[in-house]
């Protein structure tokens, strides 16, 4: 029994910290900009296959393959907003399914240049050696990505909090037309926050890369996990995305190890959803991003 | 925004989403196995065995062996349809495969004169889609071969469309579709259904006869004692989670579940049984519990639906990497599966038909692989399947002496020994045994390699299991004595 507690311990903070990073973009997004980016998913591809072209076939070193991917990533983004957001600002339903025919593209054009069967590997283990927890083991690469997902975390916790552009990004999540009256850079404003919102989910996703298949469509799974989390939260609040992460990690660990791994998914959307009958607006009902 | 709205509309999105569709275009329940006896038709079940092929072998087949004399040299062009949505590696690489068929084909001069022309359409793997093209293909463009990807649904729609239109369009239809209710009616409905062929055997066969050999290795090359059963929970493997029966006309055909059988036969205690959702991507849960509960050898039972791929990637990395693990099915049966985990196969036991080297008697296997591997396609084994059936039929139209006759062509196809299959033996895939696995594969033994060093597959099949199964000469190529553990391949493999 301690050995199951000890595992049940520690995998509801190792999936929780992975969802946390996984989500902690959208849930950005949709709190400043209250806009549901569709096209989020498409990161985690970008992320992964930007690195691989600019690695296996530009033939850059793997660091700057990275840092290559992760800059396509954010002009990737900027471009979103530009093209789609603020052209589809007044109209949400065809913004919607913009960002979605967006996602697709990216999709389709990965799945055109590089199936499956090219054989896509990054090969970003950082800890490849197991972690003893209790009478537990613990893969060190999700070790190594849980932690950084906190640090992502705290980072963008600093920003909000000491940061005179985290300050303005929280006054628009709060009020956007009082913001607007004291003069705050919308367009300025936003691009940022879309573009900073990119980021974690592009670094763990190349973290998660090693332990998760790579294929032209990886990024539904993961972007569902990043609106799971966002939802059960309260779009938009990182708070509520914190507990949510944890809330998810510690079901899916509970089930897996004390009842039935078949129903790790199933049992964490049937508790979601009876979370949002209970409290439509998530855990955390304050619209604001903090 | 009217957050709690959308929230609720979302959340609901997600239910579906996550529960149906997470990840993606995974193809085809095809497992796909590989046999290979003498003994056509299995009439006597072992005691302990499951599965009870109550058979009733019917006349084994006129084998003369030169059938057409001259066939008269016909003009026009034969057309084969292959249904088929590319997206999925597997689907593309049964549409090249027919290509390279054809192309074989053609270059030999055709079939009795004529040439062979392909015809692909994308399904995208809707049922509505696939209908329409495989009626346009038959109606409209004529074609006497449609080649259907294995979807059950998709395969099962079309058996209904394709029996409507036989008679004013005679065509025969193959698919390596996974579920044995096709195969049940065209046994159950014979002159309705009978231009049905299922390049797979039945789903007894396929969960018994086709896995046995897994637990030969486990139990008499690795010396296992103790085992976990990972067992995907799709219709196809019913079979080995539940148990089964099938009464048709011809017999009864079953098996008992996993667990018993492997148990009984083989002696093993089963310390682990999970099933795998389709689109899972969290196995640690799983993998985890299997080494607590002290499992020497993990089996995975899989077709494409499993992310075999994040399966290994997390074996490697989890406390369960030095057992040994098995995989059935999936992307495991690529030597693409060494790049696709970065080498986290390293160590694992696959059915793997993609290896040039492979040793099998069929002088045109590894020609075949090179070609695909050439035009920079992976195979597994219904790639195999696919290239092997058009061979077949081609076989079957010049016995029949006409293509167009298609009532002809088919009575040839279950009449014919077809011996230039790249993976099978003529017993296996012989197709008008009137018993359970009629217009079907029959199960047995598959060749089983082990990833060692730099990817390289090194077969570790016991010779006698070989031997039994009819592989006579190539037994002598496999080396179940090189079998290391995961363990000492990963020191020695640095």
């Amino acid at each position: 029994m301690i050995a199951e507690v000890s595992l049940i311990v520690a995998y509801t903070f190792i999936f929780g910290s992975m969802y946390l990073g996984i989500a902690l973009g959208f849930t950005l997004t949709t709190g400043v900009l209250r806009v549901f980016n569709l096209a989020y998913g498409a990161i985690f591809l970008i992320a992964v296959y930007g690195t691989w072209m600019f690695w296996n076939d530009v033939g850059f070193g793997l660091i700057e393959s990275i840092v290559l991917s992760i800059v396509l990533v954010s002009v990737f983004t900027y471009a979103v907003y530009r093209i789609v957001i603020l052209k589809f600002a007044e109209l949400e339903d065809y913004m919607l399914a913009a960002l979605v025919a967006v996602f697709v593209i990216v999709e389709e054009l990965i799945a055109y240049f590089y199936p499956e069967i090219v054989g896509v590997y990054i090969p970003t283990t950082i800890y490849g050696e197991l972690v003893p927890f209790g009478e537990a083991n613990i893969p060190g690469q999700y070790v190594v990505t849980a932690f950084v997902s906190l640090a992502l975390l705290a980072i963008y916790l600093l920003f909000f909090t000491k940061t005179k552009n985290g300050f303005i990004m929280r006054a628009i999540s709060q009020d956007m037309f009082a913001s607007k009256l004291v003069g705050v850079n919308f367009n300025r404003t936003f691009a940022l926050a879309m573009i900073i919102a990119s980021i974690p989910p592009a670094i763990i996703m190349l973290l998660i890369s090693p332990i998760w298949a790579l294929n032209p469509y990886i990024g539904w799974s993961v972007f569902t996990i990043a609106i799971l989390v966002a939802v059960l939260g309260g779009l938009g609040n990182l708070k509520g995305s914190i507990m949510a992460a944890y809330i998810i990690g510690f079901i899916q660990a509970f089930v897996g190890f004390l009842l039935d791994p078949r129903l790790m998914l199933l049992i964490a959307l049937i508790v979601v959803m009876i979370v949002l009958i209970v409290r439509p607006k998530g855990l955390a009902r304050a619209e604001t991003i903090w | 925004m009217k957050m709690g709205k959308m929230m609720i509309g979302l959340g609901l999105i997600l239910a579906v989403v996550l529960l149906g569709c997470t990840e993606t275009p995974k193809p085809a329940p095809t497992p796909v196995p590989t046999p290979i006896p003498t003994t056509p038709v299995e009439k006597t079940p072992v005691i302990t065995t499951p599965v009870q092929t109550t058979p009733i072998p019917t006349t084994p087949v006129e084998k003369t062996p030169g059938v057409v004399t001259t066939p008269p040299r016909l003009t026009g062009e034969i057309k084969v349809c292959a249904l088929y949505d590319t997206r999925i590696p597997a689907f593309k690489a049964n549409v090249e495969a027919l290509k390279l068929a054809i192309e074989e084909i053609n270059a030999q001069g055709g079939i009795m004169g004529k040439k062979l022309e392909l015809i692909h359409q994308d399904t995208q793997r809707k049922v509505d889609i696939a209908i329409t093209a495989y009626r346009s293909a038959v109606i409209e463009k004529g074609c006497k071969v449609v080649f259907v990807e294995g979807v059950s649904e998709e395969v099962m729609a079309l058996l209904e469309e394709g029996a409507k239109i036989y008679h004013s369009n005679p065509h025969i239809m193959i698919s390596s579709q996974a579920g044995m209710e096709s195969t049940l009616k065209v046994i159950e409905d014979y002159e309705k259904y009978k231009f049905f062929f299922r390049s797979l055997p039945s789903d007894p066969e396929m969960n018994y006869k086709v896995t046995k050999v897994f637990f030969d290795i486990a139990k008499d090359v690795i010396g296992a004692k103790k085992v976990a059963l990972l067992l995907e929970d799709a219709a196809w493997t019913k079979c080995a989670r539940e148990g089964c029966t099938y009464n048709t006309k011809f017999g009864t055909v079953g098996s008992k579940a996993m667990k018993d059988w492997v148990k009984e036969e083989y002696g093993l205690e089963v310390v682990y049984i999970s099933n795998l959702a389709v689109g899972e991507k969290n196995f640690l849960p799983i993998l985890e519990t299997a080494a607590a509960r002290g499992a020497e050898f993990i089996f995975v039972l899989s077709s494409w639906y499993t992310d075999t791929t994040t399966l290994t990637k997390q074996w490697a990395s989890s406390s369960a990497r030095n057992i040994p693990i098995a995989f059935f099915g999936g992307t495991a049966q690529w030597m693409t599966a060494w790049n696709l985990t970065g080498g986290a196969s390293l160590g694992t036991i696959v059915m793997t038909y993609d290896y040039e080297a492979i040793p099998l008697a069929n002088p045109n296997t590894a020609g075949v692989i090179k070609k695909l591997h050439e035009r920079g396609i992976s195979l597994d084994t219904s790639t195999h399947y696919a290239y092997s059936e058009l061979m077949r039929v081609k076989e079957a139209m010049e016995r029949a002496g006409n293509p167009e006759d298609i009532d002809a062509v088919i009575k040839a196809m279950e009449e014919l020994e077809f011996k230039n299959h790249t993976i099978h033996r003529a017993e296996y895939m012989f197709f008008g045994y009137k018993n359970p696995n009629f217009h079907s594969y029959t199960g047995g033994p598959t060749m089983i390699a082990q990833f060692q060093c730099n990817g390289k597959p090194v077969y570790i099949v016991p010779s006698d299991v070989l031997a039994k199964g009819g592989y006579v000469e190539e037994s002598q190529k496999v080396q179940p004595d090189a079998y290391k553990s995961p363990a000492e391949l990963r020191k020695i493999c640095k």
